[in-house]
């Protein structure tokens, strides 16, 4: 029976009560008035009037919610459009209700709503994934020569480097167990030549795992979430990919990019560093030439796709988070995935 | 499971009470489960990312062991026991992050074990005394 609005309510009542039940009473033995006699009788027939027509009207098509509201004295009934008014009147007109004692709103529907940790069929990019013990990010979905596929981090995989047929539950293995994806492709990672010795080396953190039959996605959307830089997980649209920067490595400084993640959500900031050699906490792993982007980033956004904003919400997909520091996160260009992952890997609508 | 905001879950430190210039400071974090259950923690990194403190007695930062570090930004789903702690080691040569040998005298030491989001389990703060030799 509950409106948005009725929590309020039932919260300044609650205060009222306290409030009440703080203060001295004048005169703790005086009878109620007539007046709240007369009130309460009343909300004791509407209450009785609510218990049935509150299942009558909700299974009607379009209603929101239904509500007694004590304050107005009145039942309140919430419908999506003008169009559900009249069923909704027909059917406290079979109850014998009088048309004094409610009024109908138009409202917006209450959606239950979606965030990027939710499970999603079609998948989509931005959404939680799950593998092994860890949990990372959907970076983009992609059509392939190898088949139609999902490329996330290369660490996201049971071992960073060689492809050992790891498979990804969405958005977790205790939510659905049904296997989404295996690993098709995570290349080695080489030593000698320009790596640093002691290290070992990509130039992208990036994997690509082949879906399951019968497990849909959609390629070149991008969840998109309330806001950037506002830490919401909510979905509240998408970004659609209609074109990916194939050729760039050596990002302009001050160039803004964004991301969308299971842990963070959108965030947004400048490109600081270009072209930079990094080593991984941790481990051997030293990646070369990638991007740092000063935004916001955290333990399960491993995979964002990171994204130019064109127009509106029409985007250029640049490349794939991986990691982090302080203030900033790294990325792998696009172009560097698609030399290590394959030429044919296409992301846009 | 259990969020990493419950009681349960708490980093300790161990640390000896002082140690001799220039010697390497063995320092150890371990994430404990005080309860009776086991309890789930979503911690960050391939290998768990966790960080140390060295502080001189006013609070300035003299050494940070994940000073300037690239962390992968994935999340690790770790069950943990009770009575059966997760063990960090590392030690610290007693260089401040510019690599400069560190003089005697009082320092502080804790430790900071990253997980979900932007939340951290902290441990408590202990003294260490550098001595000369």
């Amino acid at each position: 029976m509950i409106s948005r609005n009725t929590v309020p309510r039932f919260l300044l009542a609650a205060s009222a009560l306290a409030v009440l039940g703080c203060t001295d009473s004048p005169n703790p033995v005086q009878p109620p008035s007539t007046a709240s006699l007369a009130r309460g009788a009343g909300q004791d027939r509407l209450a009785a009037l609510f218990a049935e027509a509150s299942p009558a009207v909700m299974a009607l098509g379009g209603t929101v919610f239904a509500d007694h509201d004590e304050r107005a004295n009145k039942l309140v009934f919430g419908v999506e459009n003008a169009s559900a008014v009249q069923g909704v009147e027909r059917a406290l007109a079979a109850l014998g209700i009088a048309r004094a004692d409610y009024a109908v709103q138009i409202t917006e529907p209450i959606q239950q709503l979606a965030t990027l940790r939710d499970r999603y069929r079609p998948t989509q990019a931005g959404i939680q994934i799950h593998f092994g013990q860890y949990v990372c990010t959907m970076g983009f979905n992609v059509s392939h020569d190898g088949g139609r596929s999902f490329i996330t981090n290369s660490h996201c995989t049971n071992k960073q480097g060689g492809t050992e047929g790891t498979t990804y539950a969405q958005p977790t293995r205790t939510i659905d167990p049904t296997v989404i994806a295996t690993e098709a492709d995570d290349p080695v990672y080489f030593t000698g030549g320009v790596c640093p010795r002691g290290k070992k080396c990509r130039y992208s953190d990036a994997s690509r795992a082949l879906y399951s039959s019968g497990v849909e996605s959609v390629q070149g959307d991008i969840l998109k979430t309330t806001g950037a830089n506002n830490g919401s997980l909510e979905v509240a649209g998408v970004f659609t990919v209609t074109s990916q920067d194939n050729t760039t490595s050596n990002f302009t400084i001050g160039t803004v990019f964004n991301k969308v993640g299971r842990t963070t959500g959108w965030s947004q900031g400048p490109v600081s560093r270009t072209c930079v050699n990094t080593n991984v906490s941790g481990s051997r792993v030293h990646q070369i030439c990638q991007t740092f982007v000063d935004a916001d980033v955290a333990g399960g956004d491993s995979g964002s796709p990171v994204f130019k904003i064109t127009s509106g919400d029409n985007v250029e997909l640049v490349g794939i988070l991986w990691g982090g520091g302080t203030g900033y996160y790294v990325m792998s260009p696009l172009s560097q995935i698609r030399k290590e992952l394959g030429t044919s890997l296409t992301a846009t609508k | 499971m259990i969020c990493m905001s419950d009681p349960a879950a708490r980093v300790t430190l161990r640390v000896p009470r002082s140690a001799p210039l220039g010697s390497k400071v063995p320092i150890v974090v371990l994430i404990e489960n005080e309860s009776a259950a086991p309890v789930e923690l979503y911690l960050r990194g391939r290998e768990i990312a966790y960080d140390i403190r060295v502080t001189r007695a006013g609070g300035d930062v003299v050494w940070r062991r994940l000073e300037g570090q690239v962390v992968p930004a994935i999340l690790r789903l770790e069950t943990i026991a009770p009575g059966k702690p997760i063990e960090l080691r590392d030690s610290w040569d007693q260089r401040n992050n510019a690599g400069e040998t560190v003089a005697p005298g009082e320092y502080a030491v804790s430790a900071t074990v990253l997980s979900d989001g932007h939340s951290t389990l902290e441990s408590v703060t202990l003294p260490l005394r550098i001595d000369r030799r």
